[in-house]
């Protein structure tokens, strides 16, 4: 009776099962993003801006979706900074803005149904869970937006929310508290032009915590007299002589480099015996067991796993010059190697829940095989489940690929006046010509994402 | 006997091919419907909080609440024995951790329109002086300075200023993240720079898990 119960409905089902998982079988996220990086390798940033345009279904970069959930959101941050390298600061920071608040939402909407989703399907079935690095840099990359354009209020706004964020990093997450220097650095230039030095002080000694920054000398020196703030790591900096008087009239000149660009995740296939010793620390012994006797009957022999290539080696040294004056660049992060550290951290987990598709994918095509009584139309039916979930499953290869791979400051006082600022990096060359006057301050950004 | 083993096999199967039908629907994204709607045609459109931004509902709570404060304060008799004096509503100051000078921007308006409905005061309107005004916000920008107030208020004409900033306390805790906003109203007297009326309102925002 029970038999009778199930066996109609459950060939209907099964077909409909695999057509719907060979209908959303599809490209990786790293596949569909491809071309854009490869408009980037060769030096067009207007294309890549085109290709996700395309991608978010709108006709230009003026325009956002009505809808920015699911991987648009990732469509969104990857465009935002192929603007910022087009000089588009304004498109630039909006993009970044709503992108902020949609990772944010997507941070607090994971829930249990994406988790066995993640498990039954595939790892991109779950909505996109940005890395620590991640989140820092979109406040990082919009201070840079809103100081370029000498919006204050704005790059204030930013340096909060970046502040925000370190806070939960550091209390959740220790060891990424430091992904944050460049925005620290920023942040305290912000707060220091907005004349609020304790503030300012405060987010220099953060900076300083990770990166070893020359040119916070001068300023925090000259901070000090204005604010009690003080750290074992400012007062060291302040103890090495650094002049804390400048010229009464003198401008400042503040230059942000970012070059190269982080690693892309791409899909891989790796034997199922290294994958089970990669993920031996965090595959449960059931599962462990299962994958054996599977390998073992020839029933699993790869995974389809996303893997992050090593970072490109970056010959570059950008070059500032200022007046035809050759100034140093101070404090380069490494964004890549950030990228490196939190795929390393994940690899594992990775890896077991690919085991553990890959294990479900069997013992449902062999479920399907028995349920409909074996012979030919079980083995069919058998297979065919297997095929579906297979095309379902898609490496989670999503990340944001267009993040520049270092960035670099460098800092310099100047006269008021017009001064011509050149900078050169991966073959790209800015010049731009800053009038300043006495005692204000300017940002000149140079991205270049190859 | 027979007629049980289907149901540890199939079962299971069964709903767990279901279940795929419904995971998959939720999360392959490829059927989202979107139209323009009007605030008028939906009910609760303009009550539901969309995000931790200040919206009209956040802000008109917050100046109406400084408002009534303000109507019924010593500064605003004041005002009724100096034959109309003249008053001018500066831009408000955004200390926040929210993109919200827009709607900042749009309370300006709001604050003179309620000044010109109580009657007794000539407010007068910076919009035409839009380089005292870029003086003004590049001042806001750049750290306020006191002394500027009487300076402004000559070039303007006024008496009095009203103005206001916006401060978060902005915390992420797990997977909650709650903004609480405190709006100050101040009325300052452009001579002295005395601070002559001050309230706080406040509103909290957050995004929390059901």
């Amino acid at each position: 009776m029970t038999s009778q119960r199930y066996g109609f409905g459950l060939e209907y089902v099964v077909c409909v099962v695999c057509s719907v998982l060979l209908s959303v079988g599809c490209a990786s996220y790293s596949d569909k993003v491809r071309s854009a990086r490869t408009a980037l390798d060769a030096g067009h940033p207007r294309a890549a801006v085109h290709i996700f345009n395309e991608r978010l279904g709108v006709e230009s970069e003026k325009e956002l979706p009505n809808d920015v959930r699911g991987d648009k959101v990732l469509y969104v941050l990857e465009r935002s900074v192929a603007l910022q390298s087009l000089s588009e600061y304004q498109l630039s920071s909006r993009d970044l803005e709503v992108a902020d608040k949609q990772v944010e939402v997507l941070d607090f909407t994971h829930g249990t149904l994406d988790d066995i989703s993640k498990f039954m399907f595939s790892d991109d079935s779950g909505p996109y869970q940005a890395p620590a690095y991640e989140k820092l840099m979109i406040n990082t990359l919009n201070m840079i937006n809103y100081l370029v354009r000498g919006d204050l209020n704005g790059a204030r706004v930013e340096a909060r929310r970046l502040a925000v964020m370190q806070q939960f990093i550091t209390e959740r997450d220790p060891k990424h508290a430091g992904v944050g220097s460049t925005g620290s650095y920023l942040a305290g230039f912000t707060f220091e032009k907005s004349k609020q030095p304790n503030e300012a002080l405060r987010f220099y000694d953060e900076a300083l915590q990770f990166t070893e920054y020359g040119s916070l000398a001068e300023p925090v020196a000259r901070l000090s007299q204005l604010d009690d703030f003080k750290s074992p790591r400012l007062k060291a900096l302040i103890a090495s002589g650094a002049s804390a008087q400048v010229p009464a009239d003198s401008a400042e000149l503040l230059i942000i480099i970012g070059y190269g660009r982080v690693p892309a995740k791409v899909a891989e296939r790796i034997p199922i015996g290294l994958a089970l010793t990669l993920a031996s620390g965090d595959l449960s012994p059931y599962n462990r067991g299962q994958a054996n006797r599977l390998a073992a009957q020839g029933l699993v022999t790869w995974i389809n796993f996303p893997m992050l290539p090593k970072p490109r080696p970056i010959m570059n040294v950008p070059s500032v010059l200022i007046d035809q004056q050759s100034i140093p660049v101070d404090g380069v992060v490494a964004v890549d190697n950030l990228a490196v550290d939190a795929w390393r951290e994940t690899k594992g987990k990775m890896i077991a829940s690919c085991i553990t598709r890959v294990i479900t994918r069997v013992l449902a095509g062999e479920v399907t095989k028995r349920a409909t009584g074996g012979g030919t139309l079980g083995f069919l039916a058998g297979l065919g489940a297997q095929v579906a979930m297979t095309a379902a499953d898609t490496p989670d290869t999503r990340s944001w690929s267009t993040l520049p791979a270092r960035l670099a400051v460098a800092r310099v006082r100047v006269p008021p006046g017009q001064h011509v600022v050149d900078l050169v990096v991966a073959g790209e060359r800015k010049r731009e010509t800053v009038t300043l006057a006495p005692g204000s301050w300017g940002v000149v950004n140079l991205t270049v994402l190859r | 006997m027979t007629s049980k083993a289907p149901c540890f096999t199939q079962r299971p199967f069964a709903l767990l091919a279901l279940f795929a039908c419904a995971v998959l629907s939720g999360t392959s994204g490829c059927a989202h419907h979107t139209r323009a709607v009007r605030g008028d045609d939906e009910p609760g459109l303009d009550y539901a909080a969309m995000s931790t931004g200040l919206d009209r509902r956040d802000l008109q709570r917050m100046l109406n609440e400084n408002m009534e404060r303000m109507r019924t304060s010593a500064v605003v008799q004041r005002w009724s024995s100096e034959n109309r004096p003249a008053v001018s509503v500066l831009p408000m100051k955004n200390e926040t951790s929210e993109h919200i000078d827009g709607p900042l921007q749009a309370l300006i308006s709001d604050v003179e329109t309620k000044l010109i409905e109580w009657g007794g005061v000539r407010v007068i309107s910076l919009e035409n002086q839009q380089d005292l005004l870029n003086q003004i916000r590049r001042q806001y920008s750049e750290g306020f300075d006191q002394t500027q107030i009487a300076h402004w208020g000559k070039q303007i004409g006024a008496r009095y200023f009203v103005t206001g900033k916006v401060y978060t306390t902005d915390e992420r805790v797990g997977a909650q993240r709650r903004v609480q906003y405190y709006m100050f109203m101040q009325v300052i007297d452009v001579e002295t720079g005395e601070i002559l009326f001050q309230n706080k309102s406040a509103v909290t925002k957050a995004i929390v898990r059901d």
